[in-house]
């Protein structure tokens, strides 16, 4: 059992697991920031997902900064704690406090905008040198409702995201289209890490954690 | 008998004297010596010991004499507690019973007022057990901490590492034993904070800013370096604080209060807390600058900004404590987490700030930071200095406001009064339009005739005719009765209208033409659109 922080060490970048009460579903917390450029559309597409907004604010919706929400995905509770962060060139040398301990990333760039995309892609280097090794990284390339005025092709970045081993989507925080999807897809890929992470320290022979990996990734490979 | 207790009292002479052998007597308080030897020996040996060795002594010293000076206090109080503490113990349960209030040192009222608070909040539901539990691990671990600190050998990062240690336990403590099974995980949560709260706010003296780091130093030039900085406006930092608005005015200073009073809470969740309030002060003033939820990008140099006008005490020790002993899980997740993670980030923004990351040429910069030159439009002078000047800039603003309302209202009025003209032009066109297909009948005035006046033409008619009886019906006479109500129904329709009163006033609409005939009026209102 992951609970929340054994003995062993501090609990910084481990997924929490709270056994839900009597319900048999689980609980799990994530930590997600959101990187990209300023003027992206990184807080719309949050408030999109949380709030359901898009330039019709409410008077309670104060701050798009800090957000969590919540997501069931089959057998689990995904509650997401979205830290957003400043996207000016000036700020960039702060970014690794915000992505210390961070189960999964957004990169988002502009589809109307080839510079935020080059900025996405150091955004994603940096990731992958720098913080935690099983971090999940999405990237999302917003307003995609703008395509006629369409700077990075599709293609382009497609090929860059399998590249990397990156999600990918093309997303529109001003009619919603694929942002659901896309919080929802990372869900599932940490969820999956998370199941067999854990399933691995439970394993307490060499060869039963053989099988176990084995079956999972025999398991994987039919499903694609 | 006798003779052992006279040898006991037989002291050799030589033992007696001074031990330099000057013929004096000397004396145990000055080890030994007469008392001129030992001035002399004293005076040598701190004559012999190295500049640096003698302050780290006497730092060392001081530490140890401040902790029997604290130990002392504490046995003071034990003495004391013991009779005055007790009635308030009814019904709380204490550790191991009076001794406990006074185990906590010298923050033992505070320990106390704490116990009291969550006494009502939170043990009178989970029951004494629990209570006597919970408490029994924090006076172990104040212990050993105590007796921890106390050592030389101890850093404060071993300090913190048994701190997040005691957390752990405490946690896997409230999940494998019996005692917790029946208590849910949101007042495990709480009791998890209580502990907390209670060791951390017991322990402040020895763990916060302590003397073994340099943590003071660092308070210290981070205080330099924002009076430095005291020229940085929020344009600088790209921040989009309206400086005028009087609301902004005082979000900014409640949020600086706030941060302020990071300072003086003790528990690091309750520094914690200060800076959770002072940031959502900041989002809500940034929600009030920007017109909508405020992002990331607009909190952080507002944050910065706040940081740099505050320029709060011993912000480095605050920010080191929290991080040195909060419960790691707090720190890591959750909107406290995150607030903090931005603090940490303005001021490391702070300390590595240079002309470039405020946008500017480097000359620029280090004649703003010798002081060569000072911006008209600093925050302070906005606000201190000139206080009147900005006074009369918002006496502007608002006078620019009433100006423009008032052209609005003129404008407004002059397009009414147009409007009003155009209106009556156009009833006045559609009249004489309907005038023309509509034929009009215009006829005269009816007036009520007289039956009983003088008529002159009534002389020149011949005699009424006389009914003349031809059988005897005896129906009509009750027929043409004026008495009967079948009578009105008789009547010509033309008398009956003579109540109606004709005289409408219709000038303006028809251009004074007189009277209009009833059912043409109708048609007429009709076709206005009046006629409801």
């Amino acid at each position: 059992m992951a609970n929340r922080g054994g003995p062993g060490g501090r609990p910084n970048g481990t997924a929490q697991q709270q056994q839900g009460g009597g319900g048999g579903g689980r609980i799990c917390q994530f930590k997600l920031v959101l990187l990209g450029e300023s003027a992206v559309g990184k807080s719309s597409l949050v408030l999109r997902f949380v709030k359901g907004q898009f330039h019709e604010y409410q008077e309670s919706t104060i701050g798009a900064a800090f957000l969590t929400q919540t997501l069931c995905l089959e057998d689990t509770t995904v509650k997401f704690e979205i830290w957003d962060t400043a996207g000016q060139e000036r700020y960039h040398s702060l970014a690794p406090m915000y992505y210390r301990g961070a189960q999964a990333a957004i990169v988002v760039y502009d589809v109307t905008n080839q510079d935020t995309f080059g900025r996405a892609k150091t955004w994603v280097k940096e990731l992958q040198r720098h913080a935690s090794p099983n971090i999940v990284i999405a990237l999302a390339g917003n307003k995609a409702d703008l395509s006629n005025k369409r700077n990075v092709e599709l293609d382009e970045a497609k090929a860059y995201a399998e590249e990397n081993g990156l999600l990918f989507m093309e997303t529109s925080a001003k009619t919603a289209v694929n942002v659901n999807e896309i919080f929802q897809e990372i869900g599932e890929s940490i969820v999956g890490l998370f199941v067999l992470v854990v399933g691995i320290q439970i394993c307490r022979s060499e060869q039963s954690r053989l099988n176990y990996v084995s079956k999972i990734v025999y398991s994987l490979w039919y499903r694609k | 008998m006798y003779a052992s207790k006279k040898a006991s009292l037989k002291i050799d002479e030589s033992y007696l004297m001074c031990k330099n052998g000057c013929r004096f007597y000397g004396n145990e308080e000055w080890e030994g010596y007469c008392s001129k030897c030992h001035r002399e020996n004293s005076q040598k040996r701190r004559r012999k010991m190295p500049e640096a060795d003698s302050i780290k002594d006497k730092q060392h010293q001081a530490q140890v004499t401040g902790f029997t000076k604290f130990e002392e206090k504490r046995r003071n109080k034990t003495k004391f507690f013991s009779f005055w503490k007790t009635p308030n113990a009814k019904g709380m349960y204490f550790v191991e019973g009076g001794k406990n209030e006074a185990f906590f040192g010298p923050e033992t009222k505070e320990a106390e007022a704490l116990q009291r608070e969550y006494y009502y909040k939170l043990f009178k539901s989970v029951g004494p057990h629990i209570q006597i539990d919970i408490h029994k691990c924090i006076s172990s671990f104040y212990k050993k901490m105590v007796s921890d600190a106390d050592s030389p050998t101890t850093s404060i990062d071993d300090l913190s590492e048994r701190t997040q240690h005691f957390y752990q336990i405490i946690t896997k403590r409230m999940e494998d034993e019996r005692i917790y099974s029946g208590v849910n995980s949101e007042i495990k949560e709480q009791l998890l904070d209580y502990a907390e709260k209670f060791a951390m706010t017991c322990l402040y003296r020895l763990l916060f800013c302590p003397a073994s780091t340099i943590d003071e130093d660092k308070d210290l030039n981070i205080q330099k370096r924002i009076r430095q900085l005291n020229w940085v406006s929020a344009k600088h930092v790209d921040c989009r604080i309206s400086e005028t608005s009087a609301e902004v005015h005082d979000l900014v200073y409640s949020s600086i209060t706030e941060l302020l009073g990071m300072d003086s809470a003790k528990a690091p969740q309750d520094k914690l807390a200060c800076v959770v309030r002072c940031c959502r002060n900041i989002l809500q003033l940034m929600q009030k600058c920007v017109g909508g939820p405020a992002s990331a990008d607009e909190f952080l140099p507002a944050l910065i900004f706040v940081v740099l006008k505050a320029n709060p005490a011993r912000l480095k020790s605050n920010i080191n404590y929290v991080t040195r002993f909060c419960n790691a899980n707090r720190l890591m997740s959750g909107e406290g987490g995150y607030y903090f993670t931005n603090l940490c980030c303005a001021v490391s923004f702070i300390e590595n700030l240079t002309a470039e990351s405020l946008n500017m040429p480097v000359e620029e910069f280090e004649e703003y930071m010798s002081g060569r030159i000072m911006p008209s439009n600093t925050w302070e002078s906005a606000l201190i200095m000139c206080e009147s000047m900005h006074l009369m800039n918002e006496n502007f603003l608002i006078f620019e406001e009433l100006k423009n309302e008032h052209n609005i209202v003129v404008r407004e009025a002059e397009r009414l009064k147009e409007e009003v003209a155009n209106f009556q032009d156009e009833i006045a066109r559609k009249v004489e339009e309907l005038r023309k297909d509509v034929c009009l009948e215009l006829r005269p005035k009816k007036e009520p005739t007289e039956i009983d006046a003088d008529d002159p033409l009534v002389a020149d008619l011949p005699p009424p005719i006389r009914p003349q009886v031809v059988g005897n019906d005896v129906n009509y006479g009750r027929q043409m009765s004026p008495d009967t109500p079948e009578w009105h129904v008789m009547s010509t329709p033309d008398e009956r209208l003579t109540s109606v009163n004709y005289d409408i006033d219709l000038s303006d609409l028809s251009g004074g033409d007189g009277s209009i005939c009833e059912d043409n009026l109708t048609s007429i209102f009709h076709s206005l659109g009046w006629y409801q």
